[in-house]
C-alpha cells in the first residue's frame, strides 16, 4: 500500500516513461532523417514497379556486363591501395618526426596537418593543376628539359591514390605519433638489455606497441576510400561504386542507384561494426607513463643540410595545392591555356565575391544551409548526449549506435537516401515533397555530421561531473536554471567545438550536394565545380581560397577553444 | 533545525534491494552518521533524504513536512559531496554565493554571507580564485562553505573527508564537529570509517547490505553490540560459538569448542540472548579486555601465538584459538618474540565477557 501511495506522488520527471517523452523529437529525427531514408534504398532494391523483385540485385551481380562487379572489385582495391600507401607515409613520418631531431622537424610537424583543413573538391581540383596532362609540375619540367612530351602526369587510379595518400596519411600519422610519444622507452631499453638488436626491438617491441592505432587507422582510411567520391570524379576513374551511383542517377535510374547503395552502406555498416569490435577488445597493456621517447640528434654536418632541404620540399609539397589554388584566384578566366603558369593576373573574381549577386548566392547559401544544419545538430546533439550520458534507460545503446550510424555512410549513400525516402510525401516531410527544395540540402548536411557534433558534445558531458548538477539542485537551483548556468557552461567549449567542425564540414561538403542541390540552394562546392568545368578557373578558384579561408580561422578557434576549455577542466 | 523521520523506507534497483526497511528519527541538532562497508545503501538512503532519488516504499519527513518526492531544490539542504562538485567555471565566491542567489538573497548581503562563511571555514579573502587554483583540503572546505552558507535546515554530508590526507582529515573533521555545534543544524553524515564515525557522531546507525544493523549512540555500539557484525565491525571483537554449561543467578557459564570455560554476567549481552543449559551462543570478546594470564586459571584461554608486535602504547597478539583467530591487545606489556608458535595463556575479566545470541 505504502509503495503504491509513493509511486502515485511521484513527480512527472522522476517516472519510468518520462525520459522517453523527452527524447520523443530525438527518436522522430533518428527515425525519419537517419533509419527511414535507409529503410527506402532497401526497399527501392527490391522493388520493381511496385512488385517484388530480385532484378536490380541481378543485375548488379550479373557476370556478362560486369559494370557493378568491376566497379566494385576497383573501390575495393583502391581502398586497399590507399591503406598501403597512406600507412606508408604516415608512419613514416610520424617515426621521423617523433624519433629524430633535426633542423626543420619544428616546422615540418606544423604543416603535416594542413592536409586536414583543405575540403576535398577543391583540393582534388588543385592536384589536378599541379600534377595533370596540362598541370604546372608536368609541363614546366618540360618547358625545362626541352622535351617533347610532358615527363610524367597523375591520371586515373594513379590520381584517386595519390590524393587519397596526401589527403588521409594524418588518419595514420596523428594516432600513431601520439602513441609514439607516450610510449614507454623503457620497454625497448629493457629488451635491449635482454639482448636484441635494433631491428628486433623495432619488430619485436615498437611495432606491436603501434598495432592498435595503426589498425584503427587502417579501418578508418578504408572506410573512407570506399566512400571517396570526388577524386575518381576528377580522375575519371568512372568504375568505381560511388561513381556508378552517381551516374545511376544522373541516368534517371533511381532503383538500381539504390541497389548500389544499399550495397555499399552495407560495405560501410559491416566495417563500422568491425571497428567498433575491434576498439572494444583493444588492451591497453601498457600504460605506464614510463621514459618519454628520446629523439635521436641528427649531427653529421651533410644529413642535417639534407635534412634542411628535405624539410623545406615537404613543406613546400604540403602547401602547394593551396599556394595553387591561390595563385589561379588571380589569374584570368579563360587567358591560361598551354603555358606553364598564368601570364594574367586580376583582382576581379575577389570583388565579383562580394558584389556579383550572381557569385554572391552560393556563400550565401552555404553558409545558410551549413548554419541551419550545425543549430539543428547542436540542438539535436545536446539533448541527445545529455539524456545518453546522464541517465540510464532502455534502449540507451542503440540510440547512442543509430547516431553514429551516418558517420559511416558514405555521402553518396546519404544523397541517394534521401531522395529515395524524400521524393514521396511522409510524414517526417510533413507530408512535402523535399527533393527538389531548398530544404533537401541543410537535412543532407544535418545528417551528415550529426555524429561529428554529438560525439563532441558528448565527450565534453562525460568528462564533465554530473554531482556538480546534483549539487546546484541542493542548493535551491530549478532544473532549468541549473541546466543553463551549470550544466551547458561545463560543456559550452565542447559544443562549440563540435559546432564549429560540423559547420566546417558543411561549407566544403560536395558530394551529398551534388546530388541534391536545386539551382536555389546551389552551394561552393557546387558553384567550384561548376565554374570549374565552364574554364572559368579564377572565379572557382576566388571560391576555392574563401573556402579554405573560413576552413582555416574556424580550425584556429575551435583549437583555441578546446586547449581553453581543457586548460580550465579540474 | 529538523527533525528528520524515515518511516519503512525502501530503495530498490531493479531486482536489487539497495535499501531495505530504513526506519528511525533523526532529532533536531543531531549529529547523525550512517555507518557501513562499501555498498552497504549510505548514499543511497543519503540520497533520497536530499531528493536525488525517491523511495521505491516508505516516506521521509522534514518533521511534519513530507518530503518522500519533493524535488532537491525545494528542501533547504546542504549537501557536500564526497568529491566536492564544485563548479568549475565559477570562483570561489561565486560557488558559494550560488545558493543565495537561487533564494534571492540581496546582492550586499550576498556578498556579506560569503565573506563570513569563508572566514569560518578559514579561507577569507578567497572569493576571486578559482577552484582549480586551491588544494584538495582548500576545496573540501569550500563545499563545507557553500553548503552552509545558506543556513540549511539539514547539513548532508557523504565521505567528506576520503580525499585528504590523515592530518587534514582530522583538523577538518573537527571543524565540521565545531561548525555543526555553533550552528545547531541537524547533520546527517556517511562514512565507512569507524573511529571517525566515533569521534563525531550524537548517534550511528550501522548498515550492511542495505539493512540496519544497530542505531544507538557511540557508546552502546561500542560496549553493547547487537550482533556478531556490530561487534566485530566497532569493537573489533573476537567472535567464539559456545554451548551454556551453567546458568545461575546473574553468572552463566559457556564451554568453548576447544574445552575451556569462561563465566561472565548474565547482563552483559546483547538483548534477546536467552539462558538455557545446553544451548548454544557466541562470546564476544574486545583485545583490550583480555589480559596475560599470569598465573591464574579461571577465565584461561590458550592458544597458539601466531603473531605479536609492539607498539609503543600497546603490544598486539593474534592467537590461534581452536582455529579462531583471537586478538588482544596489552597495555604496558612487552611482548616476547620467542613467544611465536609457543603456546599462551590469556584471562578474561568476568564483567568483561559478552554474550550475543547464537547463530541458527
Ligand atoms: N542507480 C543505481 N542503479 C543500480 N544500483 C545502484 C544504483 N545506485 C546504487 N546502486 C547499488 O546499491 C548499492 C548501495 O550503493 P551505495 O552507493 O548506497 O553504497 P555506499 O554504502 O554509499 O557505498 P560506498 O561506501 O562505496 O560509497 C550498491 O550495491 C550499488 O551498486
Ligand atoms: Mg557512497
Amino acid at each position: 500500500m505504502n509503495n503504491r501511495s509513493a509511486s502515485r506522488r511521484l513527480p512527472i520527471s522522476s517516472r519510468p516513461w518520462f525520459i522517453y517523452v523527452v527524447l520523443l523529437p530525438v527518436f522522430f529525427v533518428l527515425l525519419g532523417y537517419v533509419v527511414y531514408p535507409l529503410i527506402s534504398i532497401f526497399k527501392d532494391g527490391f522493388f520493381v514497379d511496385g512488385h517484388f523483385s530480385l532484378d536490380l540485385y541481378r543485375r548488379f551481380f550479373n557476370t556478362t556486363s560486369m559494370t557493378n562487379l568491376e566497379a566494385t572489385w576497383n573501390s575495393f582495391y583502391i581502398s586497399v591501395l590507399s591503406v598501403i600507401t597512406c600507412g606508408i607515409v604516415g608512419v613514416g613520418m610520424a617515426f621521423l618526426l617523433e624519433s629524430f631531431e633535426f633542423p626543420g622537424r619544428r616546422m615540418l610537424k606544423a604543416f603535416a596537418v594542413i592536409p586536414m583543413a583543405l575540403p576535398s573538391l577543391i583540393g582534388a581540383f588543385s592536384f589536378d593543376f599541379l600534377y595533370g596532362e596540362s598541370g604546372i609540375i608536368p609541363r614546366g619540367l618540360k618547358v625545362l628539359f626541352g622535351l617533347p612530351q610532358v615527363p610524367f602526369y597523375l591520371d586515373g587510379i594513379a590520381g584517386v591514390l595519390m590524393m587519397h595518400t596526401f589527403t588521409m596519411y594524418t588518419y595514420f600519422y596523428l594516432p600513431v605519433s601520439a602513441a609514439l610519444r607516450n610510449a614507454d622507452t623503457s620497454l625497448e631499453e629493457a629488451a635491449n638489455g635482454l639482448g636484441c638488436n635494433k631491428w628486433q626491438v623495432f619488430w619485436r617491441v615498437r611495432l606491436p606497441m603501434l598495432t592498435p592505432s595503426i589498425v584503427a587507422a587502417s579501418m578508418l582510411v578504408f572506410m573512407i576510400s570506399m566512400a571517396s567520391y570526388t577524386a575518381p570524379l576528377i580522375y575519371g576513374v568512372d568504375r568505381t561504386l560511388t561513381m556508378q551511383i552517381v551516374i545511376s542517377r544522373t541516368n534517371g535510374d533511381l532503383a538500381m542507384a539504390s541497389c548500389q547503395s544499399t550495397i555499399l552502406a552495407l560495405i560501410s555498416i559491416s566495417f563500422l561494426v568491425l571497428m567498433r569490435i575491434y576498439e572494444s577488445r583493444r588492451s591497453y597493456a601498457s600504460v605506464s607513463k614510463g621514459t618519454p621517447v628520446h629523439r635521436k640528434e641528427v649531427k653529421n654536418k651533410a644529413a642535417r643540410v639534407v635534412a634542411i632541404v628535405a624539410s623545406f620540399a615537404a613543406v613546400l609539397f604540403l602547401m602547394l595545392p593551396i599556394l595553387t589554388i591561390i595563385l589561379i584566384s588571380f589569374s584570368v578566366n579563360g587567358k591560361w591555356t598551354t603555358q606553364v603558369l598564368p601570364t594574367q593576373y586580376t583582382i576581379q573574381y575577389y570583388i565579383d565575391l562580394f558584389s556579383n549577386p550572381k557569385i554572391l548566392a552560393p556563400i550565401r547559401n552555404s553558409l545558410i544551409m551549413s548554419s541551419a544544419a550545425t543549430i539543428g545538430n547542436v540542438i539535436f546533439g545536446v539533448i541527445a548526449a545529455y539524456f545518453i550520458s546522464r541517465r540510464r534507460f532502455r534502449g540507451r545503446g542503440v540510440v547512442d549506435k543509430l547516431i553514429m550510424l551516418p558517420w559511416s555512410l558514405p555521402g553518396t549513400v546519404v544523397g541517394i537516401s534521401l531522395i529515395a525516402a524524400f521524393n514521396v510525401p511522409t510524414v517526417f516531410s510533413f507530408g512535402q515533397v523535399f527533393v527538389g527544395t531548398f530544404f533537401i540540402l541543410p537535412i543532407a548536411y544535418f545528417v551528415r555530421h550529426l555524429p561529428l557534433v554529438y560525439r563532441s558534445t558528448y565527450a565534453s558531458f562525460a568528462q564533465t561531473d554530473g554531482s556538480c548538477e546534483e549539487a546546484a539542485r541542493g542548493l535551491g537551483a530549478g532544473w532549468l536554471y541549473t541546466f543553463g548556468k551549470i550544466v551547458l557552461p561545463m560543456v559550452a567549449g565542447g559544443i562549440a567545438s563540435g559546432a564549429i567542425l560540423g559547420f566546417v564540414q558543411g561549407i566544403g561538403e560536395f558530394v551529398a550536394s551534388i546530388l541534391l542541390y536545386t539551382p536555389s540552394s546551389m552551394p561552393i562546392s557546387v558553384a567550384i565545380n561548376n565554374q570549374m568545368y565552364s574554364f572559368r578557373f579564377g572565379t572557382a578558384c576566388a571560391y576555392g581560397t574563401l573556402q579554405i579561408v573560413l576552413v582555416a580561422v574556424l580550425l584556429l578557434i575551435s583549437e583555441k577553444i578546446k586547449g581553453d576549455s581543457t586548460a580550465s577542466a579540474i | 533545525m529538523a527533525d528528520v523521520i524515515l518511516d519503512h523506507v525502501k530503495k530498490t534497483f531493479g531486482k536489487f534491494t539497495a535499501v531495505a526497511d530504513a526506519d528511525f528519527h533523526i532529532r533536531s541538532g543531531e549529529f547523525f552518521t550512517l555507518l557501513g562497508p562499501s555498498g552497504c545503501g549510505k548514499t543511497t538512503t543519503l540520497r533520497m533524504i536530499a531528493g536525488f532519488s525517491f523511495p521505491s516504499s516508505g516516506e521521509i519527513r522534514f518533521d511534519d513536512w513530507n518530503v518522500t518526492t519533493l524535488s532537491p531544490d525545494k528542501r533547504d539542504i546542504g549537501m557536500v559531496f564526497q568529491n566536492y562538485a564544485l563548479f568549475p567555471h565559477l570562483t570561489i565566491g561565486e560557488n558559494v554565493a550560488f545558493g543565495l542567489k537561487t533564494r534571492k538573497v540581496p546582492k550586499d548581503e550576498q556578498k556579506r554571507r560569503v565573506a563570513a562563511a569563508l572566514e569560518k571555514v578559514h579561507l577569507g579573502g578567497y572569493e576571486n580564485r578559482k577552484v582549480q587554483e586551491i588544494s584538495g583540503g582548500q576545496q573540501q572546505r569550500v563545499a563545507l562553505a557553500r553548503a552552509l552558507v545558506i543556513e540549511p535546515t539539514i547539513l548532508l554530508l557523504d565521505e567528506p573527508l576520503s580525499n585528504l590526507d590523515a592530518k587534514l582529515r582530522d583538523d577538518t573533521r573537527s571543524e565540521i564537529k565545531r561548525l555543526q555545534r555553533e550552528m545547531g543544524i541537524t547533520t546527517i553524515y556517511v562514512t565507512h570509517d569507524q573511529a571517525e564515525a566515533m569521534a563525531v557522531s550524537d548517534r550511528i546507525l550501522i548498515m550492511k547490505n542495505g539493512v540496519t544493523q544497530q542505531l544507538g549512540t557511540p557508546y552502546e555500539v561500542y560496549y553493547r553490540p547487537e550482533n556478531r557484525f556490530v561487534a566485530e565491525f566497532i569493537g573489533k571483537h573476537t567472535v567464539l560459538p559456545a554451548v551454556i554449561e551453567r546458568a545461575e543467578g546473574e553468572l552463566c557459564t559457556v564451554r568453548l569448542q576447544e574445552g575451556s570455560r569462561l563465566t561472565g554476567f548474565k547482563k552483559h549481552a546483547a538483548s534477546g540472548v536467552t539462558y538455557k543449559e545446553g544451548e548454544t551462543l557466541l562470546v564476544a570478546l574486545r583485545p583490550e579486555c583480555i589480559e596475560p594470564a599470569a598465573g591464574r586459571e579461571d577465565n584461561l584461554l590458550r592458544g597458539q601465538v601466531i603473531h605479536a608486535e609492539f607498539t609503543g602504547m600497546s603490544a598486539n597478539y593474534l592467537l590461534d584459538v581452536a582455529g579462531t583467530v583471537l586478538k588482544a591487545t596489552f597495555v604496558n606489556h612487552m611482548p616476547d618474540p620467542k613467544s611465536i608458535g609457543q603456546s599462551y595463556g590469556v584471562h578474561v575479566p568476568r564483567e568483561r565477557v559478552y554474550f550475543l545470541k547464537g547463530e541458527a
